[in-house]
């Protein structure tokens, strides 16, 4: 098993030429301008020495949850509901029985099958956070609509893998609702392995990030079909140099649960603060993954971004994937 | 039994205002014509709620970035902290940070303050309809960084509502208390300058001092005693559904009181803009 994977999140900062006319371009010319930018985005990710490089920073993708969301019968998106000062999401509304139109990502699949890319990771909006940020105006209860959603997802899941051929798929569920009702966990847990239930070949992860508390998704760890939990960490550790990472505390109540479990469950880890421009010197995201390694093993560890790079510009992002590669570069070398 | 309706907290903007915000953050509109867009936007919102007969209307808020901030960012000793979510939503706010709660910054001019819309806080239009809004303090105090007492920030923050509601000269004034609280008798000193609308979350605790206008909550019977005209928050703003039932809902209270007043459960920025402008005409279970 490789050490220390490198790996982004999902998204990145589009090219002007995409998000100034997202959704304005014809299908097919639609086609080609994604997937130009999804190219220039990969020469990116090569040059930044990133060992997986998910789908290209997710051109095709205007958002997580529209994106599906408007790809289903049963939901009607009314209009922007904001989500802090001046930003906004459409939010949709359930008002039926919810189905999917279309796939939601084909068109990735293809595009990196066409490339023969193996190194992938495919991010999929998880079941629970397309319940939670949607209107329910149909389903009796949270609950059931959260595993509605859970089958659409599969059913997506399932026929990405089909497409995908016999090379294991890694899907990344990204939940980032997961663990904002702590009352719900068991909704989380049973939603998220409807989506996956039953498909042979992937290899499961789980992106939550900006938890008041990951104890929540630790507690459900043993019964919930994921590998790999991508997390965030950066964000809450400080940037000073020293040999105590506090943000990394939680890495040990991780490795704790891990431990307690039959199936092998792996750690990705947030090492580089999405929310900031500050490029995080190598030292620093160094001690962050040596801090780490004092409680994981290193190949049930990756090393990533706390979140997608889209808040940052293309350059910032580069900028960071290029010191957190550098960082696992020297880490691993001294294995 | 009469029917009172009444709208309270952060209206959600329209295109065109969320256009001109961007615009404004761009540096492409300067500080005075974005203030002169809320302007215009707040009275196309105070036509919009007279046609839908909306008996009482906080101001839209439309340059509130979120509940607490034009507050936050009004009093000395106060800064504004990272990012935080909002109850169990996918909204955030920014988290004050109390070092002190020091003296009153201008309201009512126009002022550039950090990177947020320009003040006035409020654009009354001198309607006897409206109301001036105030996020409550023990929910302020609770979405804070206190260091220090909070007791004592609770209390320094009371005077300086108070400073306010005299400063405007605030006749009616709406308190949203989005969280919890068994401090009411904190609005006693308050209740005595001005008539206070208290809107509460969850139970409604009180030693018996507390008196207000009116409180507006999830029960009516547990708080009327406090109060001259008792409100329930029956049109919900976290669902996209026109018609509520508003009149199912209030119909077990007809027997037990002359007046009630109508109002919605959250602040209606929750929902689509084309949605709010739809429910505010089912306040009374119009459809």
């Amino acid at each position: 098993m490789e050490e220390l994977v490198t790996q982004e999140i999902g998204s990145f900062r589009k090219p002007t030429y995409l998000s100034s006319k997202f959704r304005s371009y014809k299908e097919d010319e639609f086609e080609q301008v994604a997937r130009k930018a999804t190219m220039e985005t990969l020469d990116l990710f090569d040059k930044s020495g990133l060992m997986n490089i998910g789908v290209g920073g997710e051109m095709y993708r205007w958002e997580m949850y529209e994106h599906p969301a408007s790809r289903m019968d049963g939901v009607k998106i009314y209009g922007p509901v904001r989500s802090f000062d001046n930003r906004y999401y459409n939010k949709g509304s359930v008002y039926g029985e919810i189905s999917r139109k279309e796939p939601f990502h084909m068109e990735e699949i293809e595009l990196f099958k066409g490339m023969n890319k193996k190194n992938i990771k495919l991010p999929v909006t998880g079941p629970y956070t397309l319940m939670d940020w949607s209107f329910n105006d149909h389903y009796k209860s949270r609950e059931e609509l959260a595993m509605a959603f859970g089958r659409i997802m599969n059913q997506e899941i399932r026929e990405l893998k089909a497409a995908w051929g016999d090379k294991v798929l890694q899907v990344q569920i990204d939940e980032p609702a997961a663990t904002t009702h702590p009352d719900e966990m068991e909704i989380v847990r049973d939603s998220v392995n409807e989506s996956v239930k039953g498909i042979s070949g992937i290899e499961t992860h789980l992106h939550v990030c900006y938890s008041t508390d990951y104890g929540l998704l630790y507690n459900i760890a043993p019964s919930l079909d994921i590998s790999v939990y991508n997390l965030e960490f950066a964000n809450r550790d400080p940037i000073s140099l020293s040999d105590h990472r506090s943000g990394y505390d939680d890495v040990k109540r991780f490795k704790e649960v891990a431990d307690s479990i039959t199936k092998k469950i792996s750690l990705g880890l947030g090492v580089t603060d999405i929310h900031r421009d500050f490029i995080e010197p190598t030292q620093l995201i160094k001690e962050r993954i040596e801090y780490s390694l004092k409680f994981m093993e290193p190949d049930r560890l990756r090393i990533n971004p706390d979140c997608g790079l889209r808040t940052r510009s293309r350059e910032v992002g580069f900028d960071k994937l290029k010191s957190m590669v550098d960082a696992r570069n020297e880490v691993a070398k001294a294995l | 039994m009469e029917l009172i309706s009444l709208l309270y907290g952060i209206y959600p903007r329209s295109e065109n205002l969320r256009k001109a915000y961007g615009k404004w953050e761009k540096g492409q509109l300067t500080s005075d014509e974005i203030s002169n867009k809320i302007q215009e936007e707040s009275l196309l919102y105070f036509d919009l709620v007279k046609e839908a007969g909306i008996n009482y209307f906080t101001d839209p808020l439309f340059n509130w970035y979120d509940l607490l901030r034009p507050i936050a960012l009004s009093i000395e000793g106060i800064r504004l902290g990272p990012l935080s979510r909002y109850k169990e939503t996918n909204t955030f706010y920014r988290e004050p940070e109390i070092e002190r709660v020091g003296k009153l910054k201008a309201l009512n001019e126009l002022r550039e303050v950090e990177e947020n819309p320009p003040f006035p806080i409020y654009h009354d239009n001198g309607s006897e309809s409206y109301l001036h809004f105030l996020p409550g303090i023990n929910s302020f105090v609770k979405m804070s960084k206190v260091s220090g007492s909070q007791e004592e920030a609770r209390k320094l923050l009371r005077d300086i509502y108070i400073e306010i509601v005299k400063f405007f000269r605030i006749k009616r004034l709406l308190v949203f208390e989005p969280f919890e609280s068994n401090n009411y008798e904190i609005y006693n000193e308050l209740n005595n300058v001005t008539s206070t609308y208290l809107v509460v979350t969850g139970k409604f605790n009180s030693n018996g001092s507390a008196k207000f206008f009116s409180i507006i909550g999830d029960d009516p019977y547990s708080y009327s005693k406090y109060c001259d005209v008792p409100g329930v928050k029956v049109v919900d703003a976290q669902t996209t559904r026109i018609n509520d039932g508003v009149l199912e809902k209030v119909r077990p209270y007809s027997n037990e009181f002359d007046r009630l007043i109508v109002a919605n459960t959250e602040s209606f920025d929750f929902l689509p803009r084309t949605i709010a402008d739809k429910k505010i005409f089912t306040f009374k279970g119009g459809q």
